[in-house]
C-alpha cells in the first residue's frame, strides 16, 4: 500500500509537472513570438522609411497603401503610426507607440553591388559604429530574425542597394525574461508544494485503503492460522472411523477436502508471510535457485514418470528477496508437477539485460490464452480432480510483479508455456 | 508407550488420545502448562507432545524440564521451526508444522523414539552426534530434522531442500559456534554436499 501511494504522489507530480509544462511552454512561446512580430513590425517600417525614422522620404508604396497614407503625411518626420488593431485598450504601445522614433536605438547600413558601405542610420550606445558596420557585414545574406540574443535584424533591398537594419529590443524583451525565469521559478516552487501536499493528501486519502489492507493481510494470517488446528483434528477423526468402521466413500471424500484446504492454508499462509513482511533484498542467484528447486523435485517427476529437461543459464542474478523468489520457483514446479501429462521443461534465460524464466508441460488444453491461471482461486478445466486450490500461480505472479516482472500463460499445440520476463 | 499430549484445544486432545489407544498406547492429556507440568513431575512419559501455544506455563520452560530429565518431545505449531528456534538452547527433539495427518505425527514419535533409544553415534571427520541424547558433540543440542540431514549428507544422497534449509542453517551455526570446520554447503550440479571451511 505504500508504494501504491507513492505511485498516486509520482503520477500526480507527473501530471503536475506536465500540466505546468505546457502551459509556461505555451505562455512563453507566445510572449516571444508577439515580441518578435513587434520587433519585425518596427523593423519592416524601418524599411519602408529605408532605414531611418529620420528620413523625410515618405515612401510612395505606403502612401498609395491601405489608408496609413494620412497619418503619414500628418506626421512625417520619422513617425509610422500602428495598426489600427493596436488602437484598442492598450493604446498606441510598443511598436505603435508615438516615442518610438526618439525612443529607438538602432542602426542601418546600406550595401550597394560592390560591397560599398555607407551608414543611413546609427543611433546605438553600446556598440561603435565600425563594429556595428561589422556587424552589419555579417548578417548580410540573410533576412530577418535575432542576432545577439535581443538585438532584431531585418535585411532589405531597394534601389539595387542591400540595407541592414538592426535593432535594440533589450528594454521590449526584458520583461518576456523576467515572466519565464519568473514561471519556470514558480513552477518549481508549485511541483515542490505538490509533492508536499499530494503526501500529505495522500496519507490521508490512502489511510482507509491501507487499513482495509491492513484487516484484509491480518484477516487471511488469522485465516491460514486458525484454520490450522481444525484441519488436524477433522485429520485425526477421520482416520479414527477409518480405523473403527473401515475406509468408506465418504471418509475418502473427506480426505480428498481436507487435503485440498491444507493445501489452501498452506498457500494462504505463504501468500500472507509475502504480503504482511519487510521484505529484505540482496543480490540473489536465480539459476541457483532454479537448480536447487528443480534439483529437489526430480524424484517426484520421475515417480510420476514425466521427463524433465532444464535448461538453466549460469551466474544469472537479480535483486530480489530470495525467500519469496525460492517460493516463487516452488510453486512452479509443483504446478508442472500437477498438470504435466508426460514430459515438462524449464529454463531460465539472460539474454541482454532481460532475464526470462520459462515452465513448459504438455496439457490437454485448448489453444489460447491462459492468463487466468493467475488469478486467485481460478482453476482450469484440466485442474478438475486435482489437489489444486489456485493460490499458487496467484502468488508467482504476485512475487515476480513485486521484482518487476511481467506474468503470462498461454496454451499453444498442446504445451502450456509460463513465462515471467523480468 | 506411554505419551502426555498437551494442547488447549479438548478435540485435538480427545482425538490424538484415541487415536493413540487404537495403537494400544497409552495417553495422558492436559490442556495447559500447569498440568503439564504436574503430569511430568508425578508420571513418567516415554514422549511429549506440546503446543507451542499453550497457556499458563510457556512450552519452552516445559522443554526446558523434558530436557533435563531426558524426555524425548515433539513440538507442534503453526510456523515451520525457524533458526531463532533452532539456535535456542531449550530445544524440542522434533518439530511438526500443523496441520499434518496423524501418521506423520506417529511415525515422527517412532522415529525420535528409535534414535533416543539406538545408542546411535554420528561421526564425520571432527562432529560427532549422538543421536541418542540429540547432542552434537556433547555441546549442542540437535533436533531429529538435523540428525538427518547429516545422514542423508554422509550417505552422498540428496536432502530435499524443501523441508531442510532451516536445519541446514541450523546446523552450519552449530557448526561455526562450536569451531568446527565442516559446513554445509550447495555446491552447483551436486546439490548439498558436506564440505571442510576451509576448501
Amino acid at each position: 500500500m505504500n508504494k501504491a501511494r507513492k505511485k498516486f504522489v509520482l503520477y500526480a507530480e507527473l501530471t503536475v509537472f506536465i500540466m505546468l509544462a505546457v502551459l509556461l511552454t505555451v505562455i512563453n512561446s507566445v510572449n516571444f513570438t508577439m515580441a518578435a512580430e513587434d520587433a519585425d513590425r518596427i523593423t519592416e517600417k524601418l524599411e519602408a522609411m529605408h532605414g531611418s525614422f529620420d528620413s523625410d522620404k515618405i515612401p510612395a508604396e505606403i502612401n498609395s497603401s491601405d489608408g496609413k497614407d494620412d497619418f503619414y503625411k500628418e506626421k512625417p518626420n520619422g513617425f509610422i503610426p500602428g495598426e489600427n488593431r493596436r488602437n484598442g485598450v492598450f493604446g498606441k504601445m510598443g511598436p505603435d507607440s508615438p516615442e518610438l522614433n526618439s525612443s529607438i536605438r538602432y542602426f542601418t547600413f546600406g550595401f550597394d553591388k560592390d560591397g560599398n558601405s555607407q551608414k543611413v542610420a546609427y543611433k546605438m550606445s553600446a556598440y561603435s559604429e565600425q563594429e556595428a558596420l561589422e556587424w552589419a557585414k555579417s548578417l548580410l545574406g540573410q533576412s530577418t530574425g535575432w542576432t545577439k540574443t535581443t538585438y532584431r535584424y531585418r535585411v532589405y533591398k531597394n534601389d539595387g542597394i542591400t540595407y541592414v537594419t538592426v535593432i535594440d529590443q533589450g528594454r521590449e524583451l526584458l520583461p518576456s525574461y523576467r515572466i519565464l525565469i519568473i514561471s519556470c521559478c514558480g513552477g518549481l516552487v508549485m511541483i515542490l508544494l505538490g509533492v508536499v501536499i499530494l503526501n500529505i493528501l495522500g496519507k490521508k486519502l490512502f489511510k482507509p485503503l491501507e487499513e482495509s489492507d491492513r484487516k484484509q493481510k491480518k484477516f487471511i494470517s488469522n485465516i491460514e492460522s486458525q484454520f490450522r488446528l481444525p484441519l488436524t483434528i477433522i485429520n485425526a477423526n477421520t482416520e479414527i472411523m477409518e480405523r473403527e468402521n473401515g475406509p468408506t466413500e465418504r471418509t475418502d471424500i473427506i480426505n480428498n477436502q481436507v487435503r485440498k484446504m491444507t493445501s489452501l492454508v498452506k498457500n494462504l499462509g505463504s501468500l500472507a508471510i509475502f504480503e504482511s513482511e519487510d521484505k529484505a533484498v540482496s543480490n540473489i542467484s536465480l539459476s541457483d535457485i532454479m537448480n536447487r528447486v528443480i534439483d529437489c523435485r526430480k524424484s517426484e517427476f520421475a515417480e510420476k514418470n514425466l521427463q524433465l529437461t532444464t535448461d538453466i543459464d549460469n551466474d544469472v542474478f537479480l535483486p530480489g528477496n530470495e525467500g519469496a523468489i525460492k517460493k516463487a520457483i516452488e510453486e512452479l514446479a509443483d504446478n508442472s508437477l500437477a498438470f504435466a501429462v508426460s514430459k515438462a521443461e524449464f529454463s531460465l534465460k539472460k539474454i541482454n539485460d532481460r532475464i526470462t524464466i520459462c515452465q513448459k508441460n504438455d496439457t490437454d488444453l485448448q489453444n489460447g490464452s491462459a492468463d487466468q491461471v493467475f488469478d486467485r482461486f481460478t482453476t482450469l478445466k484440466n485442474a478438475q480432480g486435482k489437489n489444486t486450490r489456485g493460490l499458487g500461480l496467484s502468488f508467482v505472479k504476485d512475487v515476480f510483479a513485486a521484482h518487476n516482472a511481467r506474468s503470462s500463460a498461454k496454451v499453444s499445440d498442446g504445451i502450456f508455456i509460463l513465462k515471467i520476463d523480468i | 508407550m506411554k505419551v502426555l499430549i498437551a494442547d488447549e484445544d479438548r478435540d485435538f486432545l480427545s482425538s490424538f488420545r484415541k487415536l493413540c489407544e487404537l495403537d494400544n498406547n497409552e495417553a495422558v492429556t492436559v490442556f495447559d502448562g500447569t498440568q503439564a507440568v504436574g503430569a511430568v513431575t508425578k508420571q513418567k512419559f516415554d514422549i511429549v507432545i506440546i503446543n507451542r501455544e499453550l497457556p499458563r506455563i510457556s512450552s519452552r520452560d516445559i522443554i526446558g524440564m523434558l530436557n533435563e530429565r531426558n524426555i524425548p518431545v515433539i513440538e507442534i505449531s503453526g510456523k515451520r521451526p525457524d533458526s531463532d528456534i533452532l539456535l535456542d538452547s531449550v530445544l524440542a527433539n522434533a518439530y511438526l508444522k500443523l496441520p499434518f495427518f496423524p501418521y506423520e505425527l506417529f511415525d515422527l514419535a517412532s522415529e525420535v523414539l528409535k534414535k533416543t533409544g539406538s545408542g546411535e553415534k554420528i561421526i564425520y571427520e571432527d562432529i560427532e552426534i549422538n543421536a541418542s541424547d540429540f547432542m552434537l558433540c556433547g555441546k549442542q543440542r540437535v533436533t531429529n530434522g538435523e540428525i538427518d540431514i547429516i545422514k542423508t549428507l554422509i550417505a552422498k544422497e540428496k536432502p530435499c531442500e524443501k523441508y531442510a534449509e532451516p536445519y541446514i542453517n541450523a546446523l552450519n551455526n552449530k557448526f561455526e559456534k562450536l569451531q568446527k570446520k565442516l559446513r554445509i554447503r550447495y555446491l552447483m550440479n551436486e546439490g548439498y554436499r558436506l564440505v571442510s571451511d576451509y576448501e
